[in-house]
């Protein structure tokens, strides 16, 4: 069937933060669950977050992005999409994808 | 087992026990602690050190130098990488300037309070964009909340106030939510929460009303601090304004960077150039800012990456600039540096085995304890110290 | 706290049936959340299986404990910021200089430590969960903003 939530994108509000648990050689993002709703979207679902570059994100619903739309741990991948002048707080385009971008090996 | 400094953030737990098993740090520190080390090697071929030292120093020689991380070593070390910034009329720079700087450099003006002070007497802590519990998860636990001693004796829930603000619900700030002695502020724009404290002063009330009970809470106890964190660095608009809410309120100021000694180095750069500044330029005689990085990332030949990883660490738009330059890369740990394909890697030992000082958040210095036992793992290295002392003198 | 796949590698594999669950798997799973007790597995219980019998025994035990208390620590949700070793009523009594003025624990058996990162159950007997005074305790709980201690069930 075809799924118009793919067709979807929206501007989301992102924070970049120190994550422990999720920073790692996969690209992980917490969402908030506003807008797993509004991408229909549940947990280990993916999302395409792009500004300037894209990265794909595995996305864990969680209280902790209550407030933004999507957190993203610190790190590698955070900082293809962190611009040097606003390194922690951003906008971003979202839309749903496939898969998790991965570490360059 | 020993008991030795854990240099995975600014807290530097000194309670740390190391060995087969590891006491007291928590996954950020053990992470670090346990990491898998880097090996030296020259164009991508393993070698001793001797090697890969004496083609470091071929390398620099006669190229435009950039000297970058230095917030993961002592600062025995950033004091010799200034030296060798000189001498090679090299630019430096570590993270500050990026996130965090300005926290470090407001503390230099305002009032501030040493963790044992408020562990002993702290009653209100306000994390103003900081969430200790990812970046310094042991804060709370250590100096700020939990510990009952001096005049707070009597346990979190009677003797200390907790107050998160923040643009999201973060850990800490759940913790602060579901405390009786606590509240949390979801803000939109830190400098809306700054007008509410200055209207609050005067007895309005501003778009935060929660600032009132706050400012009654703070004459309460004579200890009570605000920790800013990356959230306020990068929010905060107008520091003037934040700069008075800290000194009519009477609250102390504690940068909660997380960088283990960022203000070892801002402090180590002020006292060898005399600039209080984010990084320096020799070759120009001139401070480096933010919107300097750019231009100095370009325009190197050869970089030098003393314990970082600037793929992890550094946005894209600065880290991609380094693509195609000669990389010399001191490290303990291995790391995306990888990537950048060196010329030549120099394994050093973990700062947190080696001996010399640091700067914890609050400005105190903290001396490191040098790891006895080097296990068979743990290699026979020389710490960034003696790595830099080698090259300086060759 | 034994993860299910470290039951499972312990077990015999077979996936026979005997225990009612269609696999050894899934019987690792129960026998985590306590619905079924490795008694139910009667293969192991064969001369065969002795070692590793013994073994999950030793890893039990602790699940055991919990049974008493409800406490459940799970490691990959904790990060090590001991607000729960630091908090915990008992530790504070027991070990005034240390645990309660937040330095890393030196009580010889503490209900919980920081080992390798996270959050180790050491000494279940002594919480105010536990024994004939029991108390309905759930500081440590309170104070985990990740939520990894839990309580599987309250008394
Ligand atoms: S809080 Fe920081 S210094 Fe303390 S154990 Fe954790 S990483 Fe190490
Ligand atoms: S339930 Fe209470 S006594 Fe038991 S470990 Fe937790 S805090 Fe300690
Ligand atoms: S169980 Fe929770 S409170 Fe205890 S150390 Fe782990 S994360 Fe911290």
């Amino acid at each position: 069937m075809f799924e118009f939530t793919k067709l979807m994108k929206f501007d989301v509000k992102v924070v970049v933060a120190d994550d422990i648990l999720h920073e790692g050689d996969k690209a992980k993002a917490l969402i908030s669950k506003g807008l797993a709703e509004k991408f229909g979207i549940k947990n280990r679902g993916f999302i395409r977050l792009t500004r300037g570059e894209s990265v794909c994100f595995e996305v864990l619903v969680s209280e902790f992005a209550e407030g933004v739309d999507v957190v993203i741990p610190d790190g590698y991948f955070a900082n293809r999409l962190a611009g040097f002048e606003n390194p922690r707080r951003f906008t971003a385009e979202a839309e749903k994808c496939d898969e998790a971008d991965v570490d360059v090996i | 087992m020993q008991e030795i400094v854990c240099t995975g953030c600014s807290c530097l737990c000194d309670d740390v026990v190391y060995g087969d098993t590891v006491y007291h740090a928590c996954r950020k520190g053990y992470r670090l602690l346990t990491g898998k080390k880097e090996e030296n090697s020259v164009n991508g071929e393993k070698t001793d050190v001797y090697r890969a030292l004496k083609a470091a120093r071929d390398v620099i020689d006669g190229k435009k130098l950039l000297i970058f991380g230095l917030d993961n070593v002592t600062c025995e070390a950033q004091e010799l990488a200034l030296k060798l910034a000189k001498d090679f009329n090299a630019a430096i720079v570590d993270h500050s300037a990026l996130s965090g700087g300005k926290l470090l450099e407001l503390s230099e003006r305002l009032d501030s309070v040493s963790l044992e002070k408020f562990r002993d007497e702290g009653y209100v802590s306000i994390y103003w964009g900081a969430n200790p519990h990812n970046s310094i998860p042991r804060l709370l636990s250590r100096f700020t909340y939990y510990p009952r001693c001096g005049k707070r004796q009597r346990g979190y829930e009677e003797d200390r106030f907790l107050v998160v603000a923040d643009v999201r619900k973060s850990e800490t700030a759940k913790l602060a939510e579901k405390s009786k002695t606590g509240l949390f502020i979801r803000i939109e724009k830190d400098d809306e929460l700054v007008d509410s404290f200055l209207k609050a002063l005067n007895g309005r009330a501003g778009k935060y009303p929660e600032v009132a009970r706050i400012l009654k809470e703070v004459e309460k106890a004579e200890v009570n601090a605000v920790f800013g964190g990356s959230g306020l660095c990068s929010g905060l608009k107008d520091f003037d304004k934040f700069e008075d809410v800290m000194k009519k309120s009477g609250l102390y100021f504690i940068p909660a960077t997380s960088k283990t000694n960022m203000r070892g180095f801002l402090e180590t750069v002020a006292e060898v150039t005399g600039c209080r500044c984010y990084g320096y330029d020799f070759e120009r005689g001139a401070c480096l800012n933010l919107k300097d990085l750019p231009e100095v990332f370009a325009c190197c030949e050869a970089v030098m990456v003393i314990g970082a990883d600037p793929l992890r660490t550094l946005p894209h738009e600065l880290s991609k600039r380094l693509a195609g330059k000669v990389v010399v890369a001191i490290n303990s740990l291995k790391s995306l540096v990888r990537l950048l394909k060196p010329k030549v890697t120099i394994a050093s030992t973990l700062s947190a085995f080696s001996s010399g000082t640091m700067v914890r958040l609050d400005g105190v210095k903290v001396e490191l304890k040098e790891l006895k036992e080097m296990k068979e793992s743990e290699g026979k290295t020389l710490s960034d110290e003696e790595v830099l002392k080698e090259l300086l003198s060759m | 706290m034994p993860s299910p796949m470290e039951i499972y590698k312990l077990l015999p594999k077979t996936n026979c049936g005997e225990c009612g669950e269609k696999t050894c798997m899934s019987f690792a799973f129960k026998i985590i959340s306590r619905e079924k007790k490795l008694e139910e597995c009667k293969p192991l219980f064969s001369p065969k299986f002795e070692k590793n019998r013994k073994k999950l025994e030793e890893m039990l035990e602790i699940v055991k404990k919990a049974e008493e208390t409800g406490l459940v620590v799970n490691e990959e949700l904790c990060i090590g910021c001991a607000n729960c070793v630091v908090s915990c009523p008992v530790h504070v009594e027991k070990d005034p200089y240390n645990a309660a003025m937040g330095r890393g624990i030196k009580m010889e058996n503490p209900i919980l430590r920081i080992e390798n990162g996270v959050v180790k159950v050491v000494e279940l007997n002594l919480c105010r969960r536990y024994g004939k005074n029991r108390t309905l305790c759930i500081v440590c709980r309170e104070n985990c903003p990740t939520d990894a201690i839990s309580f599987v069930e309250e008394m």
